[in-house]
C-alpha cells in the first residue's frame, strides 16, 4: 500500500517527463503516483481528485511564494515553500519538493531575500512544468 | 432557613467520584472559598490564572442588561461590581461546564442537555430583568445548574439510568421522579439540592432549585415571578419552547405553550414584546454557545409559536384518542442543530465501538490522504483544517487518536497538543504529530507536551499504519480500563444499594411491612434522648389486636395474616407524618408519638382505636372487624427509663385487656377508668 517513495529514486522506468529547470530530472514520479493509485484502490477518479485538489491549492501557494520574493517578506516565501514541499511530494513531483525543501532551508538559514532569488525563480519555473506534466495526466 | 440532613443515598452517589464537579481552577476555588470569610483577592488569584475562565466571567459582568455602567475588565472590578459570593459562583459553573463530558449514558441527550442548560441560564438572566430580588447573575448560574441531578445520574448510574429514561419516555416529569426514587432511592431533585450545597451555594437558591425540580409547572394562582424558583419555571418554558424536537411529546408542548402565554399575563407582555425576549434570548444563547462551544440554533418566536400550535393539535388529538403519547407530531423547532440521533431508542449495551481518529492537517491533499489511508483501515474518521478547529472537534466528538500536522499556521500541533492536554477529555488522546525532516530537533520538547509519536513527512501509509497499531493498543487498553472502572463502581453502586436495601429489610416487619421491633427500639431511644436533651415530648402507645388467637384458630394463619397487615395499614393511615407504628410481634404493635403529652396520646389511641374497630378486614372466608386494646405512656409522666415507660405501656394494655377490650388506658391511671384521668388532671 506504499504510495510514497521519499528516497531518492527519481529516475524510475515510469518517470514522466524530464525538466529542462533540473538539468533533465524526473518531473513526475511514476511509483509514487502508481502508489497513490493503489490508496484509491486502483480509482483513477481518487488520483484525478487529488491531483486537483493540489493544483487548486499550488496555484495560490507559488503565487505567494512569488510576491514574497518580490516583496520581498521572507516568512511569506517560508510558509508557500514549506506547503508546496509537503503537499507536492504527495503527487509525485519529487524534484519540485527538493527545490522547496532547499528554498525553505535558505528562508530559515538567514535573512533578507537575495539569496532566495535563484532558487525561488527555479522552484517557480518548476512548478509551471509540474502544473504541465499533472495536467497532461489528467487528459 | 436550616439546612436539611444530606441523604445517606447522596453521599454515596459522591462517593462513587464521578459525580459532575468543578474542576482544576474550580476545585481551588471550592478550597479558597470553603468557608464564608474566604479572601475575594484569593480567589480573583485562582481565576485569573485561568484566561478562558476569567473572559467568560468579565464578558457576563459586561452584558447588555448592564448597559450604562462602565465596562469592567478585571476580575477584582468584577467582583467589586457582583460580589465575591456571585463571581465565586459564577466561577464554579462554567468550571462544572468546562469539564463536561460525554458519557456514558445512552439514553442521554448530552448535547441537547447542555443547550437546553445554556438556554434556561440566558433566559433566566433575561426575565430576571423584570423582578426585584434575583440578580441575573444569580438567575444565570442557577438556570445553567438546575438540572445537573439528572446529569448526575446518568453520569453515575450510567446504565440502569438509560433504563429509567427509557421507561419514563414522554411521560411527565413526576413519573421520571418516581421511578428515579424507586431505583436509586434518590432523584435528581434531592440530588441537586445537596450538589449544591455540596459546591457552597446557599440553601435559599439550594431549595428554589429543588422546587423547581420537583414542580416544572407554576401552581395556577400566585404567580409573582419574583422567586428564583418561578423564574426558572418560566426560563425552563421559554429553552424548551426554543429546543422543541420531534421527540418533544405533544403533551408537553402543551404545557409549554401554557407556560408562555401565563408569562405574558405576568409580565404583561405582547407578543411582540415577547418575540423581542425571544429574539434578544436567542442572540445571547448563540453568542454564549459558541464562547462554551455548545450547540444552538436559530430561533425565532414565530417559528416557536408555530411549533406550539401543531404541538396543541396534535395534544388535542391525543387526549381525545386517550392514546397517551403515542402521537408525533411535526413540531420541530430545533431538530436541525441538536441530533437526536446519536441517542438510542431502546436499551443496548456498550457494543465494541470503531476507534475514532481526528486527521489534522492545514494543506487540503495532505489532509484528503490522511483521511484517505485512516478510513481504509476502518477508523471512524473526522478531519479538522486548523489546530483550533482540531480542538473544537476533539472537545466534541473526543476522538480516541489524533494524527496532526505540527506545522500550521496560528495553532501548530505542537500548541494543538498542549492545549488537548490541559482538559480532562484530551488528557488520554493518542496524539501522532506529522513533522517535516527538519523538525527533529523538536523532539524532547514535543514528548515533553504530550506528544506520543512521530511520523515523518510526507508520510509513508504502511509506516504510518504501523505507528498507529501501537496507538489503537493503547486505546485498547484505555477502553478496557474504563471498562473495568465503570464495572468496579457499578458494582459498587449495587453494593451500596444493596446493602441500603438489606438494611432497610432489617428493620422492616416482613409479613405487614410496617417497621420491625428493632426499628421501634431505636426510634424510642432516639425520641428519648432528644427529649432528655431538649425537654421535647412523646409518647409510645401499645397496641394489642384483641382475640386474636381464636381469628387465627378459627380461620386459619392465612386470615390472621391479613388480619395483621390490614390492621397495620388502618393504623398507618390515621398517624401523622411524624408519627410511626411498628409491628413487635405476634399481635402486637407499637406507635411512637412525636411530640405527644400523655393527653395527646390518649386522643391519639382513641383514634386508632375507633379506625380499627371500623376497619372490615376481607379474606377468604372472613368479613369482620378486629378491635384493639391501647396502653399510653408518655415521657411526661416522668419515667427513669425506656424499659419502665415500655413497661408501664405494657401494663396498661393489660389492664385494658382485663377492664373488657377494645379500650384505651393510659400509664399511671387508676383503675376508674378514663374519666378519673380527666378528673385528676383537672383538680391538679
Amino acid at each position: 500500500m506504499q504510495f510514497m517513495k521519499t528516497s531518492g529514486e527519481t529516475g524510475g522506468p515510469e518517470a514522466h517527463t524530464h525538466s529542462p529547470e533540473n538539468g533533465g530530472g524526473v518531473i513526475l514520479d511514476g511509483e509514487a503516483l502508481r502508489a497513490l493509485e493503489d490508496l484509491g484502490g486502483g480509482d483513477s477518479a481518487f488520483v484525478a481528485e487529488i491531483v486537483e485538489l493540489f493544483l487548486a491549492e499550488a496555484v495560490t501557494r507559488v503565487h505567494e511564494m512569488q510576491a514574497g520574493l518580490d516583496g520581498p517578506e521572507r516568512e511569506r516565501v517560508l510558509q508557500a515553500a514549506h506547503a508546496l514541499k509537503s503537499s507536492s511530494a504527495h503527487v509525485g513531483a519529487i524534484e519540485f519538493s527538493r527545490c522547496c525543501a532547499e528554498l525553505e532551508g535558505l528562508c530559515r538559514a538567514g535573512d533578507g531575500c537575495d539569496d532566495l532569488v535563484p532558487t525561488g525563480r527555479r522552484a517557480v519555473a518548476m512548478y509551471g512544468e509540474v502544473q504541465a506534466a499533472l495536467k497532461a495526466l489528467l487528459r | 432557613m436550616q439546612k436539611r440532613a444530606i441523604p445517606v443515598e447522596f453521599e454515596e452517589l459522591k462517593s462513587s467520584g464521578t459525580l459532575p464537579s468543578p474542576a482544576g481552577v474550580g476545585i481551588k476555588i471550592l478550597e479558597i472559598t470553603r468557608t464564608d470569610e474566604f479572601s475575594a483577592d484569593d480567589m480573583g488569584q485562582a481565576i485569573m490564572s485561568d484566561s478562558s475562565l476569567t473572559g467568560r466571567i468579565l464578558e457576563l459582568a459586561n452584558s447588555a442588561d448592564r448597559a450604562g455602567q462602565e465596562p469592567i475588565t478585571t476580575v477584582s472590578a468584577a467582583i467589586m461590581r457582583l460580589g465575591a459570593t456571585t463571581v465565586r459562583n459564577l466561577a464554579l459553573a462554567f468550571s462544572v461546564i468546562s469539564e463536561r463530558d460525554d458519557g456514558a449514558c445512552k439514553a442521554f441527550n448530552y448535547p441537547l442537555y447542555w443547550s437546553g442548560s445554556l438556554a434556561r441560564a440566558v433566559a433566566a438572566k433575561s426575565l430576571s430583568v423584570h423582578v426585584g430580588g434575583v440578580s441575573s447573575e444569580e438567575a444565570y448560574v442557577a438556570g445553567l445548574l438546575a438540572e445537573v441531578g439528572v446529569l448526575a445520574l446518568a453520569t453515575v448510574h450510567s446504565e440502569p439510568y438509560a433504563k429509567v429514561l427509557l421507561e419514563t419516555r414522554g411521560q411527565p416529569m413526576s413519573a421520571v421522579l418516581a421511578a428515579e426514587n424507586s431505583a436509586f432511592d434518590i432523584d435528581h431533585a434531592t440530588i441537586c439540592y445537596c450538589m449544591m450545597l455540596d459546591w457552597g451555594l446557599p440553601e435559599s437558591f439550594a431549595s428554589a432549585v429543588e422546587s423547581f425540580n420537583l414542580e416544572r409547572l407554576s401552581p395556577a394562582e400566585d404567580v409573582t415571578l419574583d422567586t428564583l424558583s418561578d423564574l426558572l419555571r418560566f426560563a425552563d418554558a421559554i429553552s424548551s419552547a426554543m429546543l422543541l424536537t420531534a421527540t418533544t411529546p405533544p403533551r408537553r408542548i402543551n404545557e409549554v405553550g401554557e407556560q408562555i402565554e401565563r408569562l405574558q399575563e405576568v409580565i404583561g407582555y405582547s407578543d411582540a414584546d415577547v418575540a423581542r425576549l425571544v429574539g434578544q434570548i436567542a442572540g445571547e444563547w448563540s453568542r454564549w454557545g459558541e464562547r462554551l462551544d455548545i450547540a444552538t440554533c436559530d430561533v425565532s418566536f414565530e417559528s416557536i409559536k408555530e411549533a406550539i400550535r401543531r404541538g396543541r393539535e396534535a395534544f388535542k388529538k391525543e387526549v381525545s384518542l386517550q392514546t397517551g403519547g403515542g402521537i408525533r407530531c411535526e413540531s420541530v423547532v430545533a431538530d436541525n442543530i441538536i441530533t437526536t440521533e446519536d441517542v438510542v431508542e431502546d436499551a443496548r449495551g456498550l457494543g465494541a465501538e470503531k476507534i475514532k481518529v481526528l486527521a489534522v492537517d492545514d494543506d487540503p491533499v495532505a489532509l484528503r490522504l490522511l483521511v484517505t489511508v485512516l478510513r481504509k483501515q476502518g477508523f471512524d474518521v473526522s478531519f479538522a483544517k486548523n489546530g483550533a478547529e482540531a480542538m473544537r472537534i476533539s472537545m466534541r466528538e473526543g476522538p480516541d487518536i489524533i494524527v496532526a500536522d505540527q506545522e500550521m499556521p496560528e495553532m501548530s500541533g505542537l500548541e494543538l497538543t498542549r492545549a488537548l492536554r490541559r482538559s480532562k477529555r484530551g488528557a488520554s488522546m493518542y496524539i501522532v504529530l506529522l513533522t517535516g525532516a527538519r523538525e527533529e530537533d523538536l523532539l524532547v520538547e514535543a514528548f515533553e507536551s504530550g506528544v506520543d509519536d512521530f511520523v515523518q513527512k510526507p508520510f509513508d501509509a504502511l509506516h504510518l499504519i504501523a505507528r498507529l497499531r501501537a496507538g489503537m493498543r493503547i486505546v485498547g487498553l484505555q477502553r478496557r480500563i474504563e471498562e473495568d472502572r465503570r464495572t468496579i463502581l457499578r458494582q459498587l453502586a449495587d453494593k451500596n444499594n444493596f446493602n441500603r436495601k438489606l438494611k432497610m429489610l432489617s428493620l422492616t416487619d416482613l409479613l405487614t411491612e410496617v417497621p420491625n421491633r428493632r426499628h421501634a427500639m431505636e426510634r424510642v431511644e432516639s425520641e428519648w434522648k432528644s427529649a432528655v436533651r431538649s425537654g421535647s415530648q412523646f409518647a409510645v402507645l401499645m397496641v394489642d389486636i384483641d382475640r386474636f388467637k381464636s381469628v387465627n384458630d378459627t380461620y386459619g394463619h392465612d386470615v390472621g395474616d391479613v388480619v395483621l397487615k390490614s390492621t397495620a395499614q388502618a393504623i398507618s393511615g390515621t398517624l401523622r407524618g411524624e408519627d410511626q407504628v411498628a409491628r413487635l410481634g405476634g399481635e402486637e404493635f407499637l406507635i411512637i408519638a412525636r411530640g405527644a403529652n400523655a393527653e395527646d396520646a390518649r386522643v391519639l389511641g382513641e383514634r386508632v382505636r375507633l379506625v380499627v374497630e371500623e376497619n372490615v378486614v376481607e379474606a377468604e372466608g372472613y368479613r369482620d372487624s378486629v378491635t384493639i386494646s391501647v396502653g399510653v405512656a408518655s415521657f411526661d409522666q416522668g419515667f427513669v427509663g425506656i424499659s419502665e415507660m415500655m413497661k408501664a405501656a405494657d401494663d396498661a394494655v393489660y389492664q385494658a385487656k382485663t377492664l373488657g377490650r377494645n379500650q384505651v388506658r393510659s400509664a399511671r391511671e387508676d383503675s376508674r377508668g378514663a374519666d378519673g384521668l380527666v378528673a385528676r388532671r383537672k383538680s391538679a
